[in-house]
Order: structure tokens, then C-alpha cells, then sequence
């Protein structure tokens, strides 16, 4: 795709369709480490895991700025994208 | 005979796969060109609307069906229209009248004729015949499987890429950023600009729609137009719009912005929503829900592993007691070399995650300093051991009925006598 240069998004775009999966895991890590009678070495683990996840998950939640592009048509199936500016 | 006839561009020539050879010529028989012109006319001739004058109306009465021709000044048209059909039209077909019909054309091979198989006849001044032609759009499309329940796509729950297929300048846009902005400031927004009155917007929506879907980039598609009168809405009730959004690999939710009419393209999205920002609502998910559900999980994973520290210190406590009333000091250092190894580590752990999550973790210094049995005793916490060997009793089967103990408190030793004791099962 031409024109689309670094941005947040395209970094934090594969985090973002992660987003659903990490959540199920920390619930699923959570319901393990309360239910108890898991060894204190795995528990460890799995609190550190639930830890990695809350940050990933946080990571997301705390992105404030919608970015906003427009799909640019350059004819023969050459598609980009180019910032849009919108007045208010 | 050919299977792949490909008409009407002409470009096959029915005598190269079907005819007959003698010596140097070539013929067809009547079956077969019969056969040819009917396929070429019946699969690129499309249902359609014909205007007309009425003329030869017979109605055969042993089989109920109508027989008329349409004419103007140039060609005359021969029609059928059967009984179920005939049935349905609320009017007596008069000689001369100016008619509208629909139908397709077939070839009657027996007569050598063509004609067209009307559906539906309707005086050419009928008021609502846009509603009529609308109509039979919506069963010619719903009668292929657009509309089915069956082939709804599910939305994505948490959208990276919320693509938009609407004007450039219309309130449409405005909306959709507005409650993305508020609800799941995450997404980028890629707009596909299109007309969505006019003569070109059926065509600029459809091409808009494509062009997501060449791109890739979207999660989710939300295609639709600020409320507005009823005409307004035309585009959306297009052929070539419909089956742009039917299309679609892309989930669509449509937002034509009208809460009484339902267009042929809310019909063919997967999620119809009243207006754009109800699309994006639907859209999106809502970030203060996801960041309150987060910030609780983080809660009770803190509290579930603050508690596996207390257990754990509780069991340190009963080690270092037990074996430092007994004697010998090195048979704990193994174990307490262990504990502090374990300690460390979580305390790094939760050190580095304390720096990023804040105040989400406060308490848990308590809780490590928990991990002192002293500190154990000092919150109320006692031991029990034999008052002969200093051994730690930890368990209510190692008591015997009458049997001496010594209570140990952080501030002293109490000497009982066990009266009864019981083991839940």
C-alpha cells in the first residue's frame, strides 16, 4: 500500500484483533489463580502471564486518538490511504 | 451441442460446434438455430419493464391466461401472461390503453416466435409504480438468496479498522467519528468516499464498497448516509448497490439514516442500524466497559495471588517454627534459600508491573512483608506446638483428647489442654 507510512495504528492494528483473545486468556488465568490448589512455581507463571496480558490489554484502552484516512483509488487495483482532514 | 454459447456479442458462430458438413457445406437444422436463438436471447435479455399500446388482447378462456400484444410507433411485441399472473392485475386491459409490463422474453420454438412472459401489467399512469418496480426488485433479489438470514456475517468484537463507504462532507461521517472517538478511540477510520444522491451514487457506492474490499483493511463496513427524504434514499435501493453490499467479504452494517423505510440495502447487510451513529454504536465496542472489566481483572488477580502469599507465608511460618524449635537450623536453609529465591522473583515482578499499573497494586508491600512469620503472629496468627518436643502441631489428628499443648502468640506462650477435638470429613 503506498502512503501508508508508520503510524500507531498499523502497529497497534494486530494488537487490537489480539485484543479478544487476551481478554478470554486473562479471565481464563484469573479463574485458575482464584480457584486455588495450583503450586505457588505455577502460579508465579500464571501471575506473570496475567500481568504481560493486562499491559498488552491496557495498552489498547489507553490509545485517545481516533486516526482518520481515506481510501485513495490509483486506478489499475493500486489502492493507498492519506490522512483526512475534517473540519468540525 | 455446445454448452458455452456466449451471446450476444456474436462472437460464436452456432455453426462451428452444432452443424452438419457435406463436403464443404455447412448447415444447421431449424431445431438447432431455433435452439441457439432462444438461449442467446433468454440468458442476455433481463427481466424488465416495457412500455406499450395494447392491442389484440385475447383471454384464452379454457386456460384463463392473456394474450396481447404491446405496440408503438416503431415494432410490435408479442406477450403472454399467465392465469396466476393475469389473477393478480387490478384492472380490465382495454384495446389502445397505454400500458406498463414486466416480464422476460422467451422463445416459443413451435411458432417460430418470441415473446415476453409478463408478470405484472399496470396502466402507464399508475400512481406508486416506483413502489411496484421496487416491489419486484426486492423478490427478484430476495428470490436469489440476498436477503437470507443464512448469510449474515457476524461483526468483529474489537475492530482495528472501521471502514466507511458515505460522503466526504456529509453530517454521516461527523457522527461515525464522533462516537468512535468516544467509544473506541483504538480504531482508525477509513473512509471510502462516495455520492449518496444523485445519478452517480449507485455507482460510486458500489465502487466504494469494492474498493474496501480490494484493500483488506477494514474489520467492519459501515455504509450509509444522514437522514433524509425519502427520495433521498434511492441510491440505496439500487441493483448495483444491493449486490455491492451482498458482496461484500467485508461485515456491513448500513446506516441510511431513516427509521420508517427500509431500503433493499439495509435488507442485504449483514446489521441494519437507524442512523450513522447508531452504526457506529453497533460498530464499535464501548472502551469505558472494556477498561472497568480490565481494570477488575487486574483487581482480583492481584487479591487472588495476595492470598497465595498468605498461605504461603503461613506454611514458612510453620517450617522455620517447627524445625527452629527442634534443632538443627540447617534443615531449613534449603527451603528458606528456596522462599527467598521465589520471593525475589515476585518481588521483581510485581516491582516492575507496580511501576506501570500504579495504584492498581498498592497493598502489595503489605503483603510481601507478610511473608515475615513474625509479622504473622503479630496479626493474630498462632502456632501450636508439642509443649515436650517443640514440634509444630499443624493438624487436628496429630491432637490426642487430654493432651498438653503450648499456644505460641507473638507476645508470649499459653499452655492448654486439648477437651475434644474433631476433623471435618
Amino acid at each position: 500500500m503506498s502512503g501508508d507510512k508508520n503510524n500507531s495504528t498499523d502497529i497497534i492494528g494486530p494488537e487490537i484483533r489480539e485484543f479478544d483473545a487476551r481478554l478470554k486468556r486473562l479471565e481464563e488465568v484469573v479463574a485458575q489463580l482464584e480457584r486455588g490448589g495450583v503450586p505457588l512455581e505455577e502460579s508465579l507463571k500464571l501471575f506473570e502471564e496475567g500481568m504481560g496480558l493486562l499491559k498488552k490489554l491496557q495498552r489498547v484502552l489507553e490509545l485517545v486518538e481516533v486516526r482518520i484516512d481515506e481510501l485513495v483509488d490509483h486506478g489499475e487495483e493500486k489502492l493507498g490511504t492519506r490522512p483526512l482532514e475534517i473540519s468540525d | 451441442m455446445s454448452t458455452n454459447d456466449r451471446c450476444p456479442n456474436g462472437e460464436n458462430d452456432p455453426k462451428s460446434d452444432s452443424a452438419e458438413a457435406s463436403g464443404s457445406v455447412f448447415w444447421l437444422t431449424v431445431s438447432q438455430l431455433t435452439g441457439h436463438v432462444k438461449r442467446c436471447l433468454e440468458e442476455s435479455v433481463l427481466p424488465t419493464w416495457v412500455k406499450g399500446e395494447l392491442s389484440n388482447v385475447k383471454l384464452h378462456r379454457p386456460s384463463g391466461h392473456l394474450y396481447f400484444s404491446l405496440k408503438d410507433e416503431g415494432a410490435v411485441l408479442r406477450c403472454v401472461m399467465f392465469r396466476r399472473s393475469v389473477a393478480g392485475i387490478g384492472f380490465e386491459p382495454m384495446e389502445g390503453e397505454d400500458v406498463l409490463a414486466f416480464g422476460r422474453v422467451t422463445v416459443y420454438e413451435r411458432h417460430g416466435q418470441y415473446q415476453l412472459l409478463v408478470d405484472d401489467l399496470v396502466p402507464a399512469g399508475t400512481k406508486g409504480l416506483a413502489a411496484l418496480q421496487l416491489e419486484r426488485l426486492k423478490e427478484r433479489l430476495a428470490g436469489e438468496g440476498l436477503f437470507d438470514s443464512a448469510r449474515k456475517k457476524e461483526l468483529p468484537a474489537f475492530p482495528a479498522v472501521v471502514g466507511v463507504v458515505t460522503s466526504p462532507t456529509g453530517a454521516a461521517l461527523r457522527d461515525i467519528i464522533r462516537v468512535t472517538r468516544r467509544r473506541w478511540p483504538a480504531a482508525r477510520i477509513l473512509l471510502s468516499p462516495a455520492q449518496v444522491q444523485g445519478s452517480d451514487a449507485p455507482r460510486t457506492l458500489a465502487k466504494a464498497i469494492e474498493l474496501q474490499n480490494m484493500a483488506g483493511l477494514a474489520d467492519v463496513l459501515i455504509v450509509g448516509r444522514g437522514g433524509g427524504a425519502r427520495e433521498d434514499l434511492s441510491a440505496f435501493n439500487e441493483e448495483i448497490v444491493v449486490r455491492a453490499i451482498a458482496a461484500s467479504a467485508i461485515p456491513i452494517v448500513s446506516a441510511v439514516g431513516h427509521e420508517t423505510d427500509t431500503t433493499l440495502a439495509d435488507l442485504a447487510a449483514d446489521v441494519r442500524a437507524p442512523t450513522p451513529s447508531a452504526a457506529a454504536e453497533r460498530a464499535v465496542p464501548e472502551g469505558r466497559d472494556l477498561t472497568l472489566r480490565v481494570f477488575s481483572l487486574g483487581g482480583r488477580i492481584e487479591r487472588a495471588m495476595g492470598m497465595k502469599l498468605e498461605l504461603l507465608g503461613e506454611k514458612l511460618r510453620r517450617l522455620q517454627g517447627s524445625h527452629g524449635l527442634r534443632g538443627p537450623r540447617y534443615l531449613v536453609q534449603e527451603k528458606a534459600l528456596r522462599f527467598d529465591e521465589l520471593g525475589s522473583r515476585l518481588k521483581a515482578v510485581m516491582d516492575g508491573q507496580l511501576n506501570q499499573l500504579e495504584t492498581r497494586f498498592t497493598g502489595l508491600d503489605e503483603r510481601l512483608a507478610a511473608l515475615n512469620p513474625m509479622a504473622v503472629l503479630q496479626r493474630g496468627y498462632t502456632l501450636c506446638v508439642d509443649p515436650r518436643s517443640r514440634a509444630l502441631l499443624a493438624r487436628a489428628k496429630e491432637v490426642q483428647t487430654g493432651q498438653l499443648l503450648e499456644v505460641v502468640f507473638s507476645d508470649g506462650e499459653v499452655t492448654c489442654q486439648a477437651i475434644k477435638t474433631t476433623q471435618p470429613t
